[in-house]
């Protein structure tokens, strides 16, 4: 689809596409990410590797980390949007955590526009996105303001 | 390190300048983190789809932030550790340049604000990241229950 005509078919509270992820233990097992400092239930072979990397300090976490649901976010607005480049050169996003996920959960990632603005000679798209854990309870509450031109 | 473990609360002052922390990006950290977040976007992974996409060549997903810049990351430089487990409490990011691969980001920071909530200890961080050219690839301000 070419990209104005885009801009001009999204209505405001169009939702969306959601995005439904697993919070795995995975990541939190990968030191390299978390420069080590995270790493749910500090599983001897992350803690080993987390040394090897010369990282001194363990903590371990029951809860999926926020860095994974704002990654999920951002996949979300780039699956929706005809290119990332929108996103990569400009956009923003806001997020609070306003309740946990529990490893395994699925969870699902949403997003609703609530507006499309003209700023600096720019087209924008303003959307709530939102993240709601295993129980449809909302964890991530947010906003994200893309330039669309 | 148990002694080197004193980053808390009280170390911190609003205005603080943070340490400098160096990183450049290749290509199989991005490979990596695509593994992992189950990121298939053909534009971090691919020149071609990217081009396609209207970008210079295949691009790092931008909340890899949170691996080239992690505030963690940021307070080695002070040669001491957080003492405990923050915990997030909200994020705001201002992607402004995509970051490629080979690409060297240098990151810097601030303390913004501090204060007590509820009997919980915030501490508000901004980092700017920039790349080897001096431009801006990204703006976050990070806030964190600080554990002590």
């Amino acid at each position: 689809m070419d990209h104005e005509e885009f801009y001009n078919r999204v209505k405001i509270g169009d939702e969306i596409p959601p995005l439904e992820k697993q919070a795995t233990l995975e990541g939190f097992q990968t030191p390299e990410i978390f420069g080590g400092i995270e790493l749910a239930n500090g599983s001897d072979e992350a803690k080993e590797k987390a040394m090897a990397l010369g990282v001194d300090a363990i903590h371990t976490s029951k809860v999926f980390g926020g860095v994974f649901m704002l990654q999920f976010i951002s996949e979300m607005i780039t699956n929706w949007l005809p290119s990332p480049k929108y996103w990569v050169q400009g956009g923003r996003l806001f997020a609070k955590f306003v309740g946990l996920v529990k490893f395994n959960e699925l969870i699902m990632c949403r997003g609703k526009v609530k507006d499309k603005t003209l700023k600096d000679n720019k087209n924008y798209f303003v959307c709530d996105v939102w993240i709601e854990n295993a129980s449809r309870d909302k964890v991530v509450i947010g906003e994200v303001q893309i330039p669309f031109s | 390190m148990a002694d080197q473990a004193n980053l808390t609360y009280d170390f911190f002052y609003i205005g603080q300048e943070l340490p400098v922390y160096v990183h450049t990006v290749n290509a199989e950290e991005i490979d990596n983190f695509c593994k992992l977040f189950k990121e298939k976007n053909p534009v971090y992974l691919s020149d071609e789809a990217a081009e396609r996409a209207g970008l210079p060549g295949r691009i790092a997903p931008p909340m890899m932030v949170r691996y080239y810049a992690h505030f963690q990351n940021v307070f080695k430089g002070f040669g001491k550790t957080v003492p405990g487990h923050s915990i997030h409490a909200s994020g705001e990011y201002h992607f402004l340049h995509p970051v490629r691969p080979g690409d060297t980001i240098s990151t810097t920071g601030r303390v913004i604000d501090k204060y007590i909530k509820r009997d919980k200890k915030f501490l508000c961080f901004e980092l700017i990241s920039k790349n080897m050219n001096g431009e801006t690839v990204v703006i976050n301000r990070h806030v964190s229950v600080w554990p002590k």
